[in-house]
């Protein structure tokens, strides 16, 4: 039943009190929330425990929400801003696991897909190996708004929304992090592309091209 | 166009959206930055390549578990609040230990006068002869005014005197500490008629928000730390020192952090302190028992921990216009949220506040819109009115 209520009326219910809306609301919205704290802080454990925290402080503050904007939308952004918290305490304390991860990375495990070989399966991993290192190199910002925008594709204007941004500046930065992630990754997509294994190789992957 | 500009439209282009013609004709006519675009859209799909990530079974039942155990909390931290404040042994326990804090005061300050030498007594001799007989004959002064004596003692610093068996073994250092648990005091003594609403107790209590109470008003917010696990309740005998005694190492008042943020800071008013506090005005990290009824400082600033703050009660429910702000924040964030619950203020920050310092603030006799506007001057931020009670955090320069 709650499951297939929205979430407008799901905050109507926890406003009043129910905590069995919450948990729909949780269960609605926790993968994203903890992909997005692990691609910004490296660490499945710290991703988990910032998840729970935006939660448990969402349903502190969900008696003062007005419904100006969408639930998730407001959630997201306490999410987004305990992130960038947990990840700054983390620099600050040299915490940086992405950096240190390798191919052995038990966090996440790649689930070998049937349709390559035992060659590419090592050659994917390996990349990923690499984009989290180059990912660990940017700043927060940056692993959050690509985060945002290519790994739980959110639109421009949800971006916008959450970062309280115009979608032009949303626009700016998106480029702008794209391009410290393609400048961190420049050595792997060297070796790639010698190989003929770079990803979007023929430059249209996204719907555009190099005309 | 140069290349430089023309990396501005890379991610329109990869997207499909319209891009300036000066780009497209850049973008056909340069090897460069050909292949500067290939490597960014391969940036981008092997983002989009990596591995969804997936909460772990059970996340969402956990999170379900911290909430209710956070209201259980809350809830029943109100309901031993509730027991012990209507209790009649609350008042009489109230003014027994008011006595006693008269009493104890009476005879330090007479000792202190007798060690001043013996050139000082003559002339204090009949000034201080009084106080110990006063304090005799005062046996049966009401709570209010005893409370109100101690609070007058602790305001001028001469609150090293004992005013519990708790507290007779405080070091000399701690004696500044006892100013607010003396004023917190005195609160309930003289009225009990507003009762605290749960939903302000529990998000006071989960932002580490105390606000001692104000110098003259009758109607206030007072904000109770208790030790972590509550030894005891809130035993209102340990605000005015018993709580070395009930509390157990904790001391009697909030394990730890709160003691100092309430009462160490209270010669220093108007301040948003760094991450690490100064250790003098506070007290020592982990000089617990002796501490009495301040507790020790501490180190919740540095931290930043809000479990070493120690569980928080609201006594009183009720805002004046004017208010001593005391309290210890995790955050500039948090400081702002509890002033915006403190003064039922509708405040919405715009600037960002990452990396932000911890802030330990003690605001003397402002409003709530005041303290706003103070903290956020002490990093740097400013705060817009946008009309009912709406205020607009934004970095300086911002439209709001």
């Amino acid at each position: 039943m709650l499951e297939r209520s929205t979430d407008v009326e799901l905050v109507r219910q926890c406003q009043a009190g129910d905590p069995t809306a919450f948990d729909a609301l949780v269960r609605r919205h926790e993968g994203r929330a903890v992909g997005m704290a692990y691609r910004t802080l490296g660490d499945l454990d710290a991703a988990h425990d910032a998840a729970q925290e935006a939660f448990v402080a969402a349903w502190r503050a969900i008696p003062r929400f007005r419904g100006d904007a969408a639930f998730s939308t407001w959630f997201f952004r306490i999410l987004h801003n305990l992130c960038l918290d947990h990840a700054k305490r983390r620099e600050r304390s040299r915490e940086l696991p992405l950096d240190k991860r390798g191919d052995d990375d038990p966090a996440v495990p790649e689930v070998p897909d049937p349709g390559r070989g035992p060659a590419e399966e090592t050659e994917r991993a390996e990349l990923h190996a690499q984009v989290h290192a180059a990912l660990a190199r940017l700043p927060a910002h940056f692993r959050l708004i690509l985060t945002m925008f290519d790994i739980e594709g959110m639109s421009y204007e949800e971006i916008g929304a959450i970062l309280r941004v115009p979608t032009g500046t949303v626009k700016s930065r998106l480029n702008r992090a794209r391009h410290a992630l393609r400048r961190q990754l420049a050595p792997a997509m060297e070796q790639l592309a010698a190989r003929g294994s770079l990803p979007g190789q023929d430059a249209h992957a996204e719907g555009g091209g190099a005309s | 166009m140069t290349c430089r500009e023309a990396e501005d439209h890379f991610l329109a282009h990869s997207l499909g959206e319209p891009t300036p013609e000066s780009f497209r004709a850049h973008i056909g006519g340069c090897a460069a930055c050909r292949k500067t675009y290939a490597e960014f859209v391969a940036a981008g799909a092997v983002l989009r390549s990596l591995p969804p990530t997936a909460a772990k079974s059970g996340f969402a039942d956990s999170v379900l578990a911290e909430v209710r155990r956070h209201e259980a909390r809350a809830s029943s931290a109100w309901w031993r609040l509730r027991r012990l404040v209507f209790h009649p042994a609350f008042a009489v326990g109230v003014a027994a230990a008011a006595v006693v804090a008269v009493v104890a005061l009476g005879g330090l300050e007479r000792e202190r006068e007798m060690r001043a030498g013996p050139a000082r007594i003559p002339a204090t001799e009949g000034a201080a002869a009084p106080g110990p007989a006063e304090a005799k004959t005062s046996t049966p002064v009401s709570a209010k005014t005893a409370s109100s004596s101690a609070e007058e003692a602790a305001t001028e610093g001469t609150a090293g005197a004992p005013s519990s068996p708790g507290a007779t073994a405080a070091p000399a250092s701690a004696a500044p500490e006892r100013r607010a648990p003396a004023k917190a005091h005195s609160a309930p003594a003289g009225g009990r008629g507003a009762a605290p609403r749960v939903s302000d107790l529990a998000e006071r209590e989960a932002m580490g928000f105390a606000a001692a109470a104000p110098e003259e008003s009758a109607e206030s917010v007072l904000v109770r730390p208790v030790a972590p696990g509550a030894r005891g309740g809130l035993a209102g005998g340990a605000t005015m020192g018993t709580g070395a005694a009930e509390g157990g190492p904790a001391g009697g008042f909030g394990g730890g952090g709160y003691g100092g943020a309430l009462g160490g800071r209270a010669g220093q008013p108007d301040e948003a302190l760094g991450t690490r506090p100064p250790k003098g005005p506070i007290g020592p990290k982990g000089d617990k028992g002796p501490a009495g009824p301040a507790g020790p400082a501490g180190d919740a600033g540095a931290s930043g921990q809000a479990a070493s703050m120690g569980e928080l009660f609201v006594v009183r429910e009720g805002i004046q216009a004017t208010t001593d702000f005391s309290f210890r924040a995790a955050t500039v964030k948090d400081a702002i949220d509890n002033i915006a619950l403190t003064g039922k203020l509708i405040v919405e920050v715009r600037a960002p506040l990452a990396g932000r310092p911890r802030v330990t603030v003690r605001l003397k006799s402002v409003t709530a819109v005041e303290a706003l506007k103070r903290v956020c001057r002490k990093v740097g931020l400013e705060v817009e009115e946008a009309g009912d009670k709406r205020y607009v955090v934004v970095e300086p320069g911002e439209q709001p």
